[in-house]
């Protein structure tokens, strides 16, 4: 038999998660174990609708899911998402069915580490060239001729580049934040 | 046969029937007499739906002490006859399911005997523990939960019978948890050429198998998943029975499935009719009462050899001019769960 219960509250007992529900009327009180999905570990908020499933032993009912609400996700999404103890959103991400996945927001951009660390690079290098040029560079001084004895001049024959560097690699179009 | 109500003594009747059953906690009862509706006393006892607490004896030995559920009345020109009937005062554990004032369904960490005072009490039935079982109702379950509809009588027997407690009835009227008294020495001798005896035997071999297997699943906590197998010794042709265990854990599986052989070997059903209700035995005062050791010859029956049955059921009939007793009985294995042997061998 499967029933709709509601959590009162949760305890971890040796490792697995006891949910105290509300079953039938006011006060069957029951602690079965939770269920979760292989490698999910999550615990509810009380409050939330809990069902409540018997198994092929009789005192040992299982929780096997949870209505959960205010639901986004659309056809082929997921979304994973914590709770503050009133029901309030705090955390999330979500695979959208447009490839695209979102990080607690989609206002923004992530970034690639390694790309935006050659971008920096490649800037830092073009700077640090463009010092060297302009730390070893001389000006011309009008009437002085170039060689004379107690004057050193030179024409000043480099000149600075841009700088190269394109963060643009460290986008990351499909994965987005806050 | 005297019925008592509030210790007015009642023995007018014509006809009347106790059928007196081991593993029950309510045995049932019916009398049947003349109704004199101006009689004070008798208006008390054929009250319809007062349920009027009842003792039952014969020759100053207390049989049963119960409850009248029913009142059958029939008026016509002539006199007739009115009925009783009841059940002993546990009987109301069978009919009742655990009210929610008893709620949580689930109990954690309580005894057998605590679960059964808790839920006893509240319809008004004391619990009585044998010695040979005390044991057993005073060690904790962890965790236990009845379904909801479950009967007081079913919870409390599927937790008993995991622990071959037996649930019966005292005949002061309290729930009794016991263990049948197998190995006893043998209240009475049967033979088929007794004068007043009748014997009858009743195999049924559709409702047997020869291989008897359990199963359990794996447990949220700790046992693992446990099968036990055994054979029916009394089954030459292979017959085969899977069932799954609910309750308990995977050491108790072999128990599980002697519980299954056990309940195919009241497939083997003896029927003694006697014209007397006493035990054919030295002392004749005492009333024959289920939970006896008998033995019983009866060549006729396909029992050639002197066999010991237990008596599972009593019942005793009777009117203004006989007295009947039915003595219906398995083989003591039923109840000690031991592999018998085949006793037509």
């Amino acid at each position: 038999m499967i029933r709709i219960a509601k959590v009162i509250s949760s305890a971890i007992e040796e490792g697995l998660r006891k949910i105290k529900v509300q079953r039938l009327g006011k006060s069957d009180i029951q602690t079965p174990f939770q269920g979760n999905p292989a490698g999910i570990d999550s615990q509810p908020i009380p409050g939330l609708k809990a069902i409540h499933a018997q198994t092929g032993e009789k005192g040992e009912p299982v929780i096997i899911g949870y209505i959960n609400e205010e639901l986004l996700a659309a056809d082929g999404e997921i979304r994973v998402f914590s709770l503050d103890s009133d029901g309030v959103l705090q955390a999330y991400l979500m695979a959208k069915n447009d490839g695209i996945l979102e990080v607690n927001g989609s206002a923004d951009f992530m970034v690639r580490y390694s790309a935006l660390e050659t971008a920096y690079d490649q800037l830092k290098d073009d700077f640090d060239n463009f010092v060297s040029t302009y730390n070893t560079h001389t000006h011309p001084v009008p009437g002085v001729t170039a060689g004379a004895a107690s004057v050193v001049a030179s024409v000043t024959t480099a000149t600075g580049n841009p700088s190269t560097g394109d963060i643009t690699p460290s986008k990351i179009d499909n994965v987005k934040t806050n | 046969m005297i019925l008592k109500v509030k210790n007015k003594k009642f023995d007018f009747w014509d006809e009347f029937r106790v059928s007196l059953v081991y593993d029950a906690v309510g045995s049932v009862f019916s009398f049947v007499g003349l109704f004199d509706s101006d009689f004070a006393d008798h208006k008390e006892l054929f009250k319809p739906l007062s349920f009027p607490n009842i003792t039952v004896e014969h020759n100053g030995q207390l049989l049963l002490t119960g409850t009248i559920l029913t009142h059958g009345f029939n008026v016509s020109s002539v006199p007739n006859n009115t009925s009783l009937q009841g059940y002993s005062t546990p009987g109301v554990l069978e009919d009742s399911q655990i009210p929610v004032s008893l709620y949580p369904l689930q109990s954690d960490k309580l005894t057998l005997k605590e679960i059964a005072e808790r839920l006893a009490s509240k319809f008004g039935v004391s619990v009585e523990v044998d010695a040979e079982v005390n044991s057993e109702m005073n060690k904790k379950f962890d965790t236990t939960i009845a379904n909801e509809g479950d009967t007081v009588k079913g919870y409390l027997n599927s937790l008993a019978s995991q622990r071959n407690i037996v649930l019966s009835h005292t005949a002061e009227g309290k729930l009794l948890f016991t263990r049948a008294k197998t190995t006893a020495t043998p209240k009475a001798r049967f033979d088929e050429d007794a004068p007043g005896v009748s014997i009858s035997l009743k195999t049924s071999g559709q409702k047997m198998s020869q291989e008897i297997t359990v199963q359990r699943q794996e447990s949220i906590k700790g046992t693992n998943a446990g099968e036990a197998t055994l054979t029916n010794p009394f089954i030459p042709v292979f017959r085969s029975r899977v069932k799954s265990q609910s309750s308990g854990d995977d050491n108790e599986t072999e128990n599980a499935a002697k519980t299954i052989l056990a309940a195919q070997l009241k497939n083997i059903k003896l029927k003694i009719i006697t014209d007397r209700w006493e035990w054919l035995s030295d002392d004749n005062s005492e009333v024959m009462t289920p939970n006896n050791i008998i033995t019983v010859n009866s060549p006729n029956n396909f029992i050639y050899n002197d066999t010991r049955f237990f008596v599972e059921a009593v019942e005793l009939t009777g009117d203004r001019k006989k007295e009947t007793a039915v003595l219906t009985c398995v083989l003591p294995e039923v109840y000690s769960r031991e592999t018998p042997t085949n006793i037509f061998e």
